[in-house]
């Protein structure tokens, strides 16, 4: 039988998770380090990709999002430094900041970028709005937006689960955008 | 084997039925014409914590269904991360759609144009809160009204694709001393405490509105309807965005209808 002291810790234990669950909204930071993650859906897709790029100069970045955060999973709210996050992600990509390409440019914008639960699952979208440069027309062409999405299972609201879906959702939009841009490469 | 002891459990069984209902489970609440005659001036803070629109997910309940167990809570996991999938996946056409269709700023104009119609509410000023969550206790500081009116909310897309879904829910605290003795009890400790707990509450309502836009066989053709004309999708969402905020106003107007009205819905 259970001490009547360790049934009175629990019993407060529970009483304060469930209360304080109602308001309480800790702030969790994520890791800036972008690492590519390729999803079961679109593995081979991006795969192919990632290994033909030709390079692409970004001459502008702009975050354009109206809400700066990265959304909510449970009760945390998070964060991360999100400008270098998308940077290195397009760096590993081929759009690079210091490539030196007269044509090949695009000014790049990150329009959503949030990951949010359903029930027992999460899920993150990344949309970027892309403005390219081609040769034929020397100048920026109408924006066109990308988004990648990422859906997994919450296990325990855990730093690393949350940005592998964030990085899977990246890749899956950068990998679109690329497929689109590759056709200037040929 | 450690066995629990009757009163242990029905001790935990209370615990866990009173965090639940101080989460949300608690009537609304409303405030009678010798309230709202005393309010001169009132600041709306307008929170939508999400970032798009989403689709609506129904919950798998095979455990509960099974009696329990952690197979089934497994299985529960598994079907609802599928069911999550599948939505995401319907969805993205739609979300596409309406990546250009600014729904907080929409939903500001058409609450500052119904509130007009709200008598007794004399509306200072509108703040649109893009964040997470809605910073209580930093807009509250910040006011300089009477009374403030918070209103957190959200929409999507139903289960089924067929429908624009849009929520709000909304309470009002006092800010000045003559009006907080009609919070909902601001005797408590923590209403003495904490000027911006729920317990100083004037006003307290959810409102919610749901507008057909498409009928599909299934909800794969439903949601391809949906995303196949964004214009209608956009004039759908600013129905959706309107009826809401009547919900709101009708809600608010309820206030100041009689004495001391505090209603269970």
């Amino acid at each position: 039988m259970l001490a009547p002291t360790l049934m009175k810790k629990i019993l407060l234990l529970l009483g304060i998770v469930m209360l304080s669950g109602c308001h309480y909204s800790p702030k969790l930071n994520i890791d800036n380090q972008f690492e590519a993650r390729h999803s079961s859906r679109n593995a081979k897709h991006h795969m192919n990709i990632t290994a033909q790029t030709c390079p692409y100069r970004l001459t502008e970045f702009k975050d354009a999002r109206s809400n700066k955060s990265l959304g909510r999973v449970a009760f945390s709210v998070i964060e991360n430094d999100v400008t270098q996050w998308s940077i290195d992600a397009l760096k590993t990509f081929n759009i690079h900041p210091d490539v030196n390409r007269e044509y090949l440019q695009v000014k790049v914008s990150l329009v959503k970028a949030y990951i949010h639960s359903v029930n027992t699952a999460m899920a993150a979208n990344i949309v970027f709005k892309v403005e390219k440069k081609s040769p034929e027309v020397k100048a920026f062409d109408q924006p066109q937006y990308y988004r990648g999405y990422s859906v997994s299972t919450n296990w325990a609201t855990g730093r690393g689960e949350i940005l592998d879906t964030l990085n899977e959702a990246m890749t899956d939009a950068i990998s679109k955008m690329r497929a689109n841009l590759d056709r200037q490469c040929r | 084997m450690t066995k629990f002891p009757t009163a242990f459990v029905k001790a935990a069984l209370v615990v866990i039925t009173l965090g639940l209902t101080g989460c949300g489970i608690t009537p609304n609440h409303y405030v009678g014409a010798s309230v709202t005659k005393e309010i001169n001036s009132v600041d709306v803070y307008i929170a939508v914590p999400q970032v798009e629109i989403n689709a609506d997910v129904d919950p798998s309940s095979l455990a509960n269904a099974g009696g329990g167990g952690l197979l089934l809570a497994l299985i529960d996991v598994a079907v609802e991360n599928s069911r999550a999938n599948t939505a995401e996946k319907l969805i993205a056409p739609i979300k596409d759609a309406l990546v250009e269709f600014d729904f907080n700023q929409a939903l500001k104009a058409a609450v500052a144009k119904e509130l007009e119609g709200v008598d007794w509410l004399n509306v200072d000023d509108i703040v649109l809160v893009n964040a997470p969550t809605q910073d209580i206790e930093r807009s509250y500081n910040t006011a300089d009204a009477e009374a403030i009116l918070y209103v957190n909310a959200g929409y999507s897309v139903t289960a089924d694709f067929k429908s624009l879904r849009a929520w709000a829910y909304n309470t009002m605290l006092p800010k000045a001393d003559k009006l907080k003795p009609f919070g909902e009890k601001p005797d408590s400790r923590v209403a003495r405490s904490t000027p911006w707990h729920l317990d100083n509450n004037l006003y307290r309502d959810n409102v919610g509105v749901s507008i057909n836009v498409v009928s599909g066989k299934n909800k794969d053709e439903s949601a391809l309807k949906m995303s196949q004309d964004p214009k209608q999708l956009r004039e759908s969402m600013l129905v959706t965005i309107d009826e809401l905020a009547k919900a709101i106003a009708r809600s608010l107007k309820k206030n100041g209808q009689a004495d001391n009205i505090n209603k269970v819905s």
